[in-house]
This record gives C-alpha cells, sequence and structure tokens, in this order.
C-alpha cells in the first residue's frame, strides 16, 4: 500500500509504532503534489517547508509520546479561505493574492495542537462564490475523475485534494453546498457542520448567517475524528454553539446497525430533473440503509422551491457588505497610480474582483438599498423562517433525511459558466440546509459514466453523531468510498 | 417673514471602559497614544475576525437611557451600517437600527421661558472609527480609537435657539460626567456633539429640509455654528432658495458652516442586522439593580443641596455642576465643624478660583477633605484670620502638606490677646499723628486703613474684630 | 409587501449601485450585467407568492442570545506585524492618498 493509501487511523496506528515516521508520510503526499498538482490544480500554496517542520515536530511527540492524538502528524490541507498566520490566505481572489494574516483561525490553531501538517492552501471559487471552482481568481480546479469536469465549488481543490490522494483530509467550508456538492462530485466524504458547530473566527466570511467549516475526508469515520479536533466553542465566536463537542468516532466504533432509526426521504428533492442514474443510486443507498435497520419514510419540505432565490438574496446583502473591507487600504492588492483615494478603492476594486463576484456585490447593493431592503432582504429571511420550520417539522417525526446531494454528477468545465443563473440552479438540493444552519453530510453512493453521485443526509441541528453513524454503518456495507480516480494510483 | 428654528441634536459619547466594544484592546487617549499600538484583527477589520460585546459598555448604556428616562428594551439588536470611508475599517460600521437599546427619553432643560421637555428619541450603542491626520498629499491612519465604544443619543428636533441648544448639552453632559460614563472632554473629542438644523416659517408645523452639522468641538462652536446656521438658511428662504440637505463642516474662526462633500454623499448605509451578533436580551432584574445603583444626578442634587445646607440656587448650581466637586463639598461639610454656609464660601470662591486659575480639575486635586475641614474650621474659631486662611489654602492646594504645620512655618496665627493688639494701635497712631488729627476732624473712613496698618505690623496676626474695637477706643480717647 | 416586484434595471441604476459599491465597470461589463438582473431579479420575485404575513424573519430566532465578554484589557497585536500587510505605511501610521474634505 502506499502512504497516501492509508486511512487516518492506518497511518495514526503506523506513526505510533514507529513503522513510518510523519515525515515520511509527509514527504510521500508533498511528492504526489510535486507530480500530480500541475494537471489537478487543487493547490494554490503549497507550504512544503513549514510541512516538513511541523511533521518533524509531529515525530517528536510521537516519540516521547506526549500529546499525541490521532490527527499528531498526518497531513492535511485546507481551503484557502481559512487564514493561517504568515502563508498566504487568496480565497482565489486577486485582491487577496498576496495577502499572509498575522493570527490563525480557530480551526487551523486547533489543528496545530494536535500537531498534524498543514501542506497548503487549497483553491476554491473566489470568495466561495460559485459552485465549479471555476470562479476562482487564478485557476479552475479539475476533477480527479476526469480532468475535463468541474470538481463542484467552491471547496473544489479540497475535493479534488483529498479525491486524487493529495492530503489525508481537507478542511472545506460549506455556505451554500460549498463542502458537499463538490465532495459529491468527487467521491469523497464532507461534512456541513451545524452552523456554529466549528468557529468561524479567522475564516474568512461569505454569508456570515451561513458560513460554516468542516472537514472533507475518505470516510465517514475519518470525518468524525477530524470534528472533534475542531469542533468546540470559541469565546472569540459570539455565533458559536455552547454545547460540548461529543467524541464522535467512540460512537461510530459502537455502532452496529442503524435499528430505531427513521430516516425521511423529501419528495420535493426526487422532482423531474434529476438525472435517472442519480435517482437508481439514490434509491438502492435508500435500500442499504434500510436493510441495516433504518424505517425510510416520504416526507414534505413544502418550501423547497423557494430555497435558492431565498438563498441567494441573503448572500448577494451579506457578500456585499463582507467585501467591502477589500479597498486596498490597509492589506492586499492596493492600485496607487490613480488620481487621489477614489480611484484606490476604484482600481483595486475593479481589477481585484472577478466577474462574478462583482455581479453579487452589486446586486446585494442593490437588494440592501433604501426602498428595496423589503422586497428582497427582509422578504427573504421571511420566508428563511418557513424553510427552517418546513425541517423542523420533518425533524418530529425522522432522525435523518436522504436526498441527492445535487441532480447531475460533475459537468463539463465552461458548460455553465456563461449564464449565472444556471449556475445557481443547481445548488437546488444543498442551499436548503444552509438556510436553516443544519448540519449535512455528503457520502459517495454511485458512478455514473465514471463520475461520482453523492448522498447527502440531513440531520437537525447538533446532530452530527447521528449523521456520521448512518454515514459510518452505509459505508461498512458498501465500497463507493474506497474507489478512486485513475491518478489515485499514479 | 420671521423663520424659526427647528434643532435636534445627536451626541456621540465615548464610554469609559478599560477595553474596546468588540475586542479586547485597551481603550487609550488616541491623541497621546502612539499610532495603531492598540489594535488587533478586529478592530482593524481583518478578514475573518468576529466581534464579541463588551458587557460593561452595555450597563454603561443602560445607566444613561435610565437617567434619561428611557425605556430600555430587553431586546435589541445590531446592525450594520454600510459605508466606506478610511477611517472604518470593515467598510461598515457596528452600530444599532431598528430595536435600539432604548428610546423614548426626556431631558428638562431651563429657558428664558421656563421649564421645557428635549424629548430623547433613541439611545444605542456603535463602535467609534480610526482617527485620520493629513499632511501634504497624503492622509495617515491610526486605528488605536477604532471599535471604542460608543453611545449615540438622539433628540426629537424639539429646540428652537442656540441657547436652548446650550442648555440641552450642557445638561447632557453634565449628566454623563455624573453617571462616570463619559470623562466630558470635549477638545479630546470623547464626547462629540452634532446639529440637526433646519428652519420653517414661524407658526408653520412641516418640517423642512435639515442640515447637519459635525465637528463642533466645544460649547462655544455648538452655538456659534447653530446660530450661523439659523441666519444661513433663514436668508435662503426669504431670498425665495431652497435649502439642500448636506453635511456641514464648523469654521472656528470665520464662524461660517461649509459643505463636507467626501464622506458617503447618498445616505444610503443599507443597515442589516449584524450576522456575527446574536440579539441582547436583557435580564429585568439587572437592568433593575443598574437602575437602584444610580447615582443621585444633577438636579436632584442641586434642590437637595438648596435645601439641606441652606445654599443659594446659584451656588447649589455651582458646586453641583460636577459631582466630584459635590461629593467633596459634602465631605467637607460632613468633616468640619463649621455650618454648611462658610464651607460653600471657601468651595465656590477661594477653591474654586483655584481651580480655574491654575486650569486644575478635581481630579488633580490632592487637599483632603478632612485637611480643608480643618482649615476652615480654624477661621471660623478664629484661630486665624480670614486672610490667613487663603495664604494656606493657596499653599496647601499648590504644594500639600499640613495646615497647622503651614500656619506655624509662616507665623500666620492670629493674635487676639488685647495687650498685644494695644501696644500695635498705640504705635500705629503714635507714628501716624495727622492722620489721626484727619480721622478727629470728621475722616471716619481713615479708621480701615489704621486697621489694615494694624494688620500690616503684626503680620496679619492681629484680630481684626478686636483691632477695631480698641482702635476705636484709642482713637476716642485722643478725641479728649 | 412591496409592490416593486418587477424592477426593470438599466444602465444607469447599473452605474449607479457600482459607485455606491466602489466598483469601476467598464462599458462591456455595465452591458452584461444589466440583462443578467433582470433575469435574476425577476427570477427571485418567485418569492412573492408566499404569504409572509406574521412571519417573523430568521435573523430573531439565534441558537445564542446576549453572548458577551467582561471588560478585560488583552494584549494587542505588534504594531510592526499589522503594518507589514500595509501597502503603504510610514512612522507607524496608515499612508494613503489624501481624503480630501472641501472647505
Amino acid at each position: 500500500m502506499d502512504l497516501h493509501e492509508l486511512s487516518l487511523q492506518q497511518a495514526q496506528e503506523l506513526l505510533r509504532s514507529r513503522k513510518i515516521s510523519s515525515e515520511e508520510l509527509t514527504r510521500a503526499y508533498l511528492d504526489r503534489v510535486q507530480r500530480l498538482d500541475p494537471q489537478i490544480k487543487s493547490y494554490v500554496t503549497v507550504s512544503g517547508e513549514l510541512a516538513l517542520e511541523q511533521a518533524r515536530e509531529a515525530d517528536q511527540r510521537i516519540r516521547t509520546g506526549e500529546g499525541s492524538t490521532p490527527l499528531t502528524g498526518i497531513p492535511y490541507s485546507a481551503k484557502d479561505s481559512l487564514s493561517t498566520r504568515g502563508i498566504n490566505t487568496t480565497c482565489s481572489s486577486k485582491i487577496l493574492a498576496n495577502y499572509k494574516p498575522f493570527y490563525d483561525s480557530t480551526a487551523i490553531r486547533k489543528l496545530k495542537l494536535t500537531n498534524s501538517v498543514l501542506l497548503g492552501k487549497n483553491n476554491m471559487d473566489e470568495f466561495g462564490m460559485g459552485s465549479s471552482t471555476e470562479n476562482s481568481g487564478f485557476f479552475t480546479t479539475r476533477n480527479p475523475w476526469n480532468f475535463d469536469y468541474v470538481p463542484g465549488g467552491s471547496s473544489g481543490g479540497s475535493a479534488a485534494a483529498v479525491a486524487a490522494g493529495l492530503a489525508a483530509f481537507s478542511l472545506g467550508e460549506d455556505t451554500g453546498g460549498s463542502v458537499r456538492m463538490p465532495a459529491g462530485f468527487c467521491g469523497v466524504t464532507g461534512l456541513k457542520t451545524t452552523y456554529g458547530r466549528v468557529s468561524r473566527y479567522g475564516l474568512i466570511p461569505l454569508v456570515s448567517s451561513f458560513d460554516t467549516i468542516g472537514p472533507m475526508a475518505r470516510s465517514a469515520y475519518d470525518v468524525s475524528l477530524v470534528l472533534e479536533a475542531i469542533a468546540g466553542h470559541d469565546p472569540k465566536d459570539s455565533t458559536s454553539r455552547i454545547e460540548p463537542v461529543q467524541i464522535y468516532s467512540e460512537t461510530l466504533k459502537k455502532s452496529e446497525n442503524l435499528r430505531g432509526l427513521r430516516v425521511g426521504i423529501p419528495k420535493e428533492y426526487f422532482v423531474e430533473g434529476l438525472d435517472s442514474e442519480v435517482d437508481a443510486s439514490l434509491r438502492t443507498a435508500i435500500k442499504q440503509i434500510e436493510s441495516l435497520g433504518a424505517e425510510a419514510v416520504e416526507v414534505s419540505l413544502p418550501h423547497t422551491q423557494y430555497a435558492i432565490p431565498v438563498y441567494y438574496l441573503i448572500l448577494f446583502a451579506e457578500a456585499s457588505s463582507n467585501l467591502a473591507k477589500y479597498d486596498g487600504i490597509r492589506f492586499g492588492l492596493s492600485e496607487r497610480d490613480g488620481d487621489g483615494l477614489l480611484d484606490v478603492y476604484l482600481k483595486t476594486r475593479e481589477t481585484g474582483f472577478g466577474a462574478e463576484t462583482k455581479r453579487r456585490i452589486m446586486l446585494g447593493t442593490f437588494a440592501l438599498s433604501a426602498g428595496y431592503y423589503d422586497a428582497y432582504y427582509l422578504k427573504a429571511q421571511k420566508v428563511r423562517t418557513l424553510i427552517r420550520q418546513d425541517f423542523q417539522k420533518a425533524f418530529e417525526t425522522c432522525d435523518a433525511l436522504i436526498t441527492p446531494v445535487a441532480p447531475t454528477t460533475a459537468f463539463r468545465i465552461g458548460e455553465k459558466i456563461t449564464n449565472p443563473l444556471d449556475m445557481y440552479l443547481s445548488d437546488v438540493h444543498v442551499v436548503a440546509v444552509n438556510l436553516a444552519g443544519i448540519p449535512a453530510l455528503s457520502v459517495p453512493c454511485g458512478l455514473s459514466n465514471g463520475l461520482p453521485i453523492g448522498m447527502q443526509i440531513m440531520g437537525p441541528h447538533l446532530s452530527e453523531e447521528t449523521l456520521l453513524r448512518i454515514g459510518h454503518m452505509y459505508q461498512s456495507q458498501t465500497d463507493w468510498h474506497m474507489k478512486h480516480p485513475s491518478c489515485w494510483n499514479d | 417673514m420671521k423663520y424659526e428654528p427647528v434643532i435636534g441634536l445627536e451626541v456621540h459619547a465615548e464610554l469609559l471602559t478599560k477595553s474596546k466594544m468588540f475586542c479586547g484592546c485597551q481603550v487609550v487617549d488616541s491623541i497621546t497614544a502612539k499610532p495603531n499600538h492598540y489594535i488587533c484583527p478586529v478592530c482593524t477589520g481583518q478578514p475573518g475576525a468576529l466581534p464579541v460585546l463588551n458587557k460593561k459598555a452595555v450597563e454603561l448604556a443602560i445607566r444613561v437611557g435610565l437617567a434619561l428616562g428611557c425605556e430600555i428594551h430587553t431586546e435589541s439588536i445590531f446592525a450594520r451600517k454600510n459605508y466606506f470611508y478610511p477611517d472604518l475599517p470593515k467598510g461598515y460600521q457596528i452600530s444599532q437600527y431598528d430595536q435600539p437599546l432604548a428610546t423614548d427619553g426626556n431631558i428638562q432643560i431651563e429657558t428664558e421661558a421656563g421649564i421645557k421637555d428635549v424629548r430623547i428619541r433613541r439611545v444605542h450603542l456603535e463602535e467609534d472609527t480610526g482617527k485620520l491626520s493629513h499632511a501634504d498629499g497624503n492622509s495617515f491612519i491610526d486605528y488605536n480609537r477604532s471599535g471604542v465604544p460608543l453611545l449615540e443619543i438622539v433628540t426629537e428636533p424639539d429646540m428652537r435657539s442656540s441657547e436652548e441648544v446650550k442648555a440641552y448639552a450642557t445638561k447632557l453632559h453634565a449628566i454623563l460626567r455624573y453617571l462616570g460614563v463619559n470623562s466630558g472632554n470635549m477638545e479630546k473629542g470623547v464626547i462629540r456633539f452634532e446639529a440637526n438644523v433646519s428652519v420653517r416659517e414661524a407658526g408653520s408645523d412641516q418640517l423642512n429640509t435639515r442640515t447637519e452639522i459635525k465637528n463642533l468641538n466645544s460649547f462655544r462652536a455648538l452655538t456659534q455654528g447653530t446660530d450661523y446656521e439659523i441666519w444661513r438658511q433663514s436668508e435662503i428662504y426669504a431670498s425665495g432658495g431652497m435649502v439642500e440637505q448636506e453635511t456641514l463642516g464648523f469654521n472656528e474662526a470665520t464662524g461660517k458652516t461649509y459643505s463636507q462633500r467626501g464622506k458617503e454623499s447618498a445616505h444610503d448605509y443599507r443597515y442589516f442586522p449584524e450576522p456575527d451578533l446574536p440579539p441582547l436580551v436583557l435580564d429585568r432584574s439587572w437592568i433593575d439593580s443598574i437602575r437602584e445603583s444610580l447615582p443621585e444626578l444633577p438636579e436632584t442634587k442641586t434642590s437637595r443641596f438648596i435645601e439641606q445646607y441652606e445654599l443659594k440656587p446659584q451656588e447649589a448650581r455651582l458646586l453641583t455642576s460636577e459631582k466630584a466637586l459635590a461629593d467633596y463639598f459634602e465631605a467637607v461639610v460632613a468633616k468640619s465643624k463649621s455650618q454648611a454656609k462658610p464651607v460653600s464660601s471657601w468651595m465656590a470662591g477661594e477653591f474654586m478660583r483655584y481651580l480655574n486659575d491654575s486650569g486644575k480639575n478635581m481630579e488633580d486635586v490632592t487637599l483632603s477633605s478632612e485637611s480643608f475641614a480643618r482649615l476652615i474650621d480654624m477661621v471660623t474659631d478664629k484661630t486665624i484670620s480670614g486672610n490667613a486662611g487663603k495664604t494656606v489654602l493657596a499653599e496647601l492646594l499648590k504644594n500639600g502638606g499640613d495646615p497647622a504645620q503651614i500656619i506655624k512655618e509662616k507665623g500666620l496665627a492670629q493674635v487676639s490677646d488685647e495687650s498685644f493688639i494695644q501696644e500695635a494701635v498705640m504705635k500705629v497712631l503714635n507714628d501716624n499723628s495727622s492722620e489721626v488729627e484727619k480721622y478727629l476732624a470728621g475722616k471716619e473712613t481713615l479708621l480701615q486703613w489704621f486697621i489694615g496698618q494694624v494688620a500690616r505690623a503684626t503680620k496679619g496676626k492681629a484680630d481684626p474684630n478686636v483691632t477695631k474695637e480698641l482702635m476705636i477706643k484709642a482713637l476716642e480717647e485722643r478725641r479728649n | 409587501m412591496s409592490k416593486k416586484t418587477k424592477i426593470q434595471i438599466d444602465e444607469k441604476l447599473v452605474k449607479e449601485i457600482a459607485s455606491l459599491a466602489r466598483l469601476a465597470l467598464s462599458k462591456d461589463e455595465t452591458e452584461l450585467f444589466v440583462p443578467q438582473f433582470n433575469d435574476i431579479l425577476n427570477y427571485v420575485s418567485i418569492l412573492n407568492e408566499v404569504d409572509t404575513d406574521n412571519v417573523p424573519p430568521a435573523y430573531l430566532s439565534s441558537a445564542n442570545q446576549s453572548v458577551t465578554r467582561e471588560d478585560l484589557i488583552e494584549e494587542s497585536v505588534p504594531t510592526d506585524e499589522f503594518l507589514s500587510n500595509a501597502p503603504q505605511a510610514k512612522d507607524d501610521y496608515v499612508v494613503i492618498p489624501r481624503v480630501h474634505i472641501e472647505q
């Protein structure tokens, strides 16, 4: 077995028994990045030297046995919207191309405490605005299963890195499906956490009301190990949840079946427009879950059709405000060859932002304007309440809901990029979850024409334990999550 | 055509907390502190930083709301006020818009026409911006002040003259100082006043376009700026023109307001609720405990002083103009054997004079209330003369020390011994025989002069009353 | 519910919004945005179908309430670290072209 093929648990066992060192493991990954990433383009920044330093420190810890955790010495990557001190954090935008934060995000700081090894930062849609990573200000990441296809977005780089064996796990970020959708397109397991479960401090915001950080890895079990390390209350984040963090991996280890669980199948997610193979894979997966002892029932989420307009209106508004700080004054790109201060603002933002970003900022500025606020922003927030109530009602009778993660498998690069509205509509299965703040897990459940199909498991607030359990049990009976693209063996 | 001014005031007051509104950076004097030395990711608007609300700021805001008779809302939310300006690092200010902390209060002011209510529309919390300075072709930004907690107090447009504006501003200023929420230093910009001015035909009740005057850094600027603007707008209407809604600055040198283009001219702040801060839900019992711990406010204290200490209204107002002064006065009265009246004379007189002349504040006074009380008592019981007392007080205030010690060193103890004074009286009369003749011939005003001469000769020690008695007697004896 | 639902975006409005957002759009960009905006805004107006009388906006129901911190001083970030990112800095200040306020 090649080193990159090891699961987190396997790698940890070999590290602890000193059969391999973190330095070796890290070099193996860095080597693969060097060889394969020029084609896949999942990384914006590879911090090789720093990674090896961290690996050596991890080896030291393992040697002395002090403070060793399941993630000690394990190489990972992070989406480029997570602040990493002293390392470029660009959000794949020209406006932050050389921005090095002087502080770490809490999630990164927590991983530092475990002595895991940061390999580098992953490509994304600029500031998280997109569903394919084609809106990156630098380059488009390729789907490792077929380089002509998108990896999904906006955490496309993270998903591709995990799928291609270029990182053992990755920290992604989900605002409107940005972890789940690329996880589905790339055949990896990705978790959108409950809003507030993982601190947002240091996460460069897109939609402050929806942004969440979530792990992406090759199995639900691996995801659970990462979640344990990064979740928890942070006094620096006023929206972070105070409820204690469970030891998810323990629950998974003890889990034997899914008896007693009731899963709802929302009929609004299985309508026209859903690719027939995706539909078939989902039905099979649901049967699999039933065979593990769960009961499947049909439910309804009546306001589903309004989720996309609600999501986008709130996104436009909050993003327009969150992106006002990119002004060329204190950090980042600064165009100073114009005529006075106003030109600094105008030229910096004109050069620094991509087209989709500009479009959304404008729409948000408009939606919040005097005279339009009630019709757009306020209206969206009210319908959002109704969507939340839909979920609350469904969870009165179900422990989880199962849906496809996308209506199709990955689409071709360039296919949807010319029409923004088309791109927005591909988010139909994922955005309602963000509106409600609930968690959702994406697990691979099939292949169609060589491209992965993803199943989405949603649950009520703070139900990560249940979702991971369902995912883990499903993965104990199936092997979709163990299938890899051909570049895996390169 | 008579025009009636319609004026509302917006006050921004920095709250006396140790740390900033949404982060733990220390609140410092941004005029003297080294630039950009009290900053962090939050107050410099770094991507990914998040705000966390300072509980003390909320407490101080509730104090103010209660003192102004407002309704304190148990649920309030924060909002983003979006605009671009280099001293605003996030590109938005966290403030409150819908659902502010407190609304519907009032302040009573004294006008020539009597007592008047100025209604307070709202009191809300927000954060301060950084500071800009300019030189040559550049501007310089210091973020030390960015994120300092700010309280915004907005009135209804209830004021009708610059006098009323001044009365309101003075009273609010005193209340904020009394509550210990703001230091009151207008020059340092710790409290800022903005006037919203419009005029209308006398008798009309419609509201015309108003202008906003900023940068009024003193009470004088406040009244002058308001007066000028009232005049300017009246002239415009009188000549058939229209007043434009704009933001104005005030030039103290010329006494005129001027247009300030440069700030976001379209006042579309696109307010929306701040997603990074959950709603602020207040415990009724907390509000009640704050209410109970409110200090006695200036007006109540003044009335009490008039009654309790039998002071004249003028005196009482002077002594309560500052809480520290009022507390000091009461401490001295409590520790003194004398009546409140002489204490009041000393305080309102010599003591206030010293403060004004030396430019010092109550915070700089080191003279303990015990020592002051003792000194006053020594004058009351004639151990020293009034004049000697003034000398001692000046010494105490300037260099500190002990009253008894100073009296001893300077030999200021008053002497009432008749034989001692009689000796001095005889000497003065013997040395000034022509004046004696003038006096006996009718120039009675010379009596004071004779007494003064005795005071000089005895270096102020001779008790003036005894001197007078003996002097009159001695002069009468010379008549014969 | 506002009746401003069939909003028509034109170049003038796009330019106004761009100015508010400090974006200097090129002529091509402006032209491209107008029909895109119209499409998107028409699409989102589907929300007018939904009866939201008496429905509170979602931002009032947060999992957290009244999250505050004690008034304690924490260490600040060293000035030079902060300024190392500034495009232009001098003598501990962040430097920008002069802000103009007309007299």
